[in-house]
């Protein structure tokens, strides 16, 4: 998996590629934990992840209430593959998903 | 004993201990006599409420004898008080079903739906606090002596509450329990009252460990489930070197989920504590295992949490992974928001005696549909499963519990039960009952039998296979070199034709087709039980689901199976 960060309008944007799963949640995890992401809130971009397992999942819902006083959380672009698990999961009700 | 020279805690335990010594002795004289006990409790219940509107439609100032009861009032399920607790929640409503000031409304876990508004009257308090504090107390002192009474327990039991319109609090009843410790709770548990009653953007998990961390005097671990003793050690060995670095620099991890006045106040009780993270840290460096809970609290004496039925395989997997065998477990016996049903009577026996004093019981065998065969506690059979029909002191009369539960035993003249199953929860599509029961029994033999660990399971019955057929889902711990699904598809069927023969026989004549197993991406239980707790599920309720029974819950795991499952 491939982890990249960018900004706009003063959120922090990760890109994700790859799979996101019990081997790689953990490199995600980490890499939101070492900082870099500020008070002004976090944009998951899915558009080039391929698969999320449960493991991700985790990490995924651990982010979203991580990030509810810090400004928020956005999950997008996700392929059509991920969407189904999110929606099927019932993330689609807990997460904001665009 | 001086007990002036102990600490508010211990002198508090001690009372407790002196009136359960009383009221343990009371218990043992009423099991050589039960039902004498459980007749008197029935005719207080309907003197006290026959001016009720439900005691005068039932005409209960009438009923002089059990079989005028049975005569006259019917058996009841929760929609027949369902506008009646309405009344009571919405409009303060009172005389209605009770005559008892209502503390309390226990939200049932909901598992099958909508969780339920339960009453919880003064009265049945008192008999959870005699049998759940001062009875247990007494047990626990004399199984291990005083040694533990003054130190702080691990306590996962979470407790939030609201308030209701008619005033009454709304909650689980575990919760309810341990906030009636009142002024006491600090000195009781190693958890902050953060973690206590939670607001819902608190990760208490980190709270309940990290504080259980730093305590090293800790002589019991309290939970509602045990499995969730075993999460928070699997939680810890995942993250020590997180939960170790806030112990030493007294800091919380900026990505410890918390409201900033919550992480404010914690902030506040700690410390940096840099010789016991240093402690802590030479033991897990040393290595998880059997012994790691003994290394961390070496005083460590005793589990306290439902640990029988479906659970006793999680209390198996955490003596195995984490605590070893020397630490007894006290088991809290058959327990629901409507009222107590037994207690046990020793530490480490799992076997629980039906309490005569806490509701009047009725026995509904599960294998008759037939009311003639509901009988009393004295005509019960040992080895026979029945459902409970009770009639408790918050106002339900005759209700079908839809528990399931065995006689195992007597107690002097007075039943030991086991819980076994809810029975709306069992797999019958043809007619074969299959419970939980026997669908975790045939999984524990195929697992002993070809290796496999077993995380956890979920069975649902796929209704549009032809023949239909029941689908094991499954997260395992690694999948053994050389097995083959077929192969344990084979054995677990095999397991559970011995565990319910009628399902055998209803595969062998073609009604049902040979069981499929689907395995489950590593976490999946873990990710199941975040998501519900951020739904706003209380985490003291939670219950692995077993038995799939709505569309939601098959589509979330049906979204989480391994890839070319």
């Amino acid at each position: 998996m491939e982890i990249k960060d960018t900004e706009e309008e003063g959120k922090t944007v990760v890109y994700l590629s790859g799979r996101l799963d019990t081997k790689t949640a953990p490199e995600l995890e980490a890499h939101i934990k070492a900082g870099g992401i500020g008070d002004n809130g976090l944009i998951l971009d899915l558009s080039d992840l391929e698969y999320v397992s449960s493991a991700g999942l985790r990490v995924i819902l651990a982010t979203h209430k991580m990030m509810v006083n810090r400004g928020g959380f956005i999950l997008r672009n996700a392929q059509d593959t991920v969407m189904e698990v999110l929606n099927a999961t019932g993330f689609a009700d807990v997460l904001n998903i665009q | 004993m001086d007990v002036s020279k102990l600490s508010p805690m211990g002198q508090f335990n001690m009372k407790l201990y002196s009136e359960g010594k009383v009221a343990y002795a009371h218990f043992m004289e009423m099991t050589k006599d039960p039902m004498k006990y459980n007749t008197e409790l029935l005719m207080r219940i309907l003197q006290d409420n026959k001016d009720t509107e439900y005691g005068r439609k039932y005409g209960f100032a009438d009923i002089y004898s059990i079989e005028e009861y049975q005569a006259k009032v019917p058996i009841t399920m929760f929609d027949d008080y369902a506008g009646y607790i309405y009344k009571m929640t919405e409009e303060g409503a009172t005389g209605l079903i009770t005559s008892y000031r209502v503390e309390h409304y226990a939200k049932s876990s909901g598992t099958m739906g909508n969780p339920k508004r339960i009453p919880v009257t003064d009265r049945a308090m008192e008999v959870l606090d005699r049998y759940n504090q001062q009875v247990r107390l007494a047990i626990l002192c004399d199984g291990l002596g005083f040694g533990w009474i003054e130190s702080p327990a691990i306590n996962l039991i979470e407790a939030p509450m609201t308030k209701l319109k008619c005033g009454a609090t709304y909650g689980a009843i575990s919760g309810r329990m341990v906030l009636s410790l009142g002024e006491y709770l600090p000195f009781f548990m190693t958890s902050p009252s953060e973690a206590l009653v939670p607001d819902i953007r608190t990760n208490t998990r980190y709270l309940h460990a990290r504080f259980a961390l730093a305590s090293k005097t800790v002589t019991m671990a309290a939970c509602s489930y045990i499995s969730l003793i075993l999460e928070m050690m699997q939680y810890i060995e995942r993250d020590w070197e997180m939960l170790v670095y806030d112990i030493e620099h007294g800091t919380i991890d900026e990505s410890v989920k918390m409201p900033p006045e919550v992480r404010q106040s914690i902030l506040g009780k700690i410390r940096p504590m840099p010789e016991r993270a240093a402690e802590l840290r030479g033991i897990f460096e040393e290595g998880f295992g059997p012994t790691v809970m003994k290394r961390i609290w070496p005083d460590l004496q005793v589990f306290y949490g439902i640990s029988t039925g479906g659970f006793a395989d999680y209390l198996r997997r955490l003596r195995e992974k984490y605590a070893g065998d020397d630490i007894p477990a006290m088991y809290v016996g058959v327990t629901a928001s409507e009222g107590l049903f037994t207690t046990p009577y020793e530490i480490d026996n799992n076997q629980t005696v039906l309490i005569p004093d806490s509701m009047f019981y009725e026995f509904w065998p599960v294998d008759s549909d037939d009311p003639a065969d509901i009988v009393t506690m004295d005509n019960l059979e040992v080895g026979r499963v029945y459902e409970i029909v009770c009639t408790n002191l918050s106002g339900f009369y005759r209700y079908r519990m839809r528990d399931a539960l065995k006689v195992v035993g007597m107690l002097n003249n007075t039943p030991l039960m086991d819980f076994q199953y809810r029975i709306d929860q069992s797999l019958n599509m043809t007619g074969e009952k299959t419970t939980e029961v026997a669908l975790r029994a045939a999984l524990e033999k195929m697992g002993e039998g070809i290796g496999v660990e077993v995380v956890d399971f979920s069975v649902y019955a796929d209704t549009d296979s032809d023949p239909m057929r029941y689908v094991y889902l499954m997260e395992l711990d690694g999948m053994p070199e050389g097995l083959t699904m077929d192969r344990m598809e084979e054995v677990l069927d095999a397991c559970l034709r011995e565990a319910n023969p009628v399902y055998g026989y209803k595969v062998e004549k073609g009604l049902l087709g040979r069981l499929t197993i689907k395995l489950l991406q590593p976490e999946t239980y873990l990710l199941y039980r975040d998501l519900m707790i951020s739904k706003g599920a209380a985490s003291a309720q939670l219950k692995p689901p077993h038995i799939l029974t709505s569309e939601l819950q098959k589509r979330f795991f049906l979204a989480l199976l391994e890839e070319g499952q």
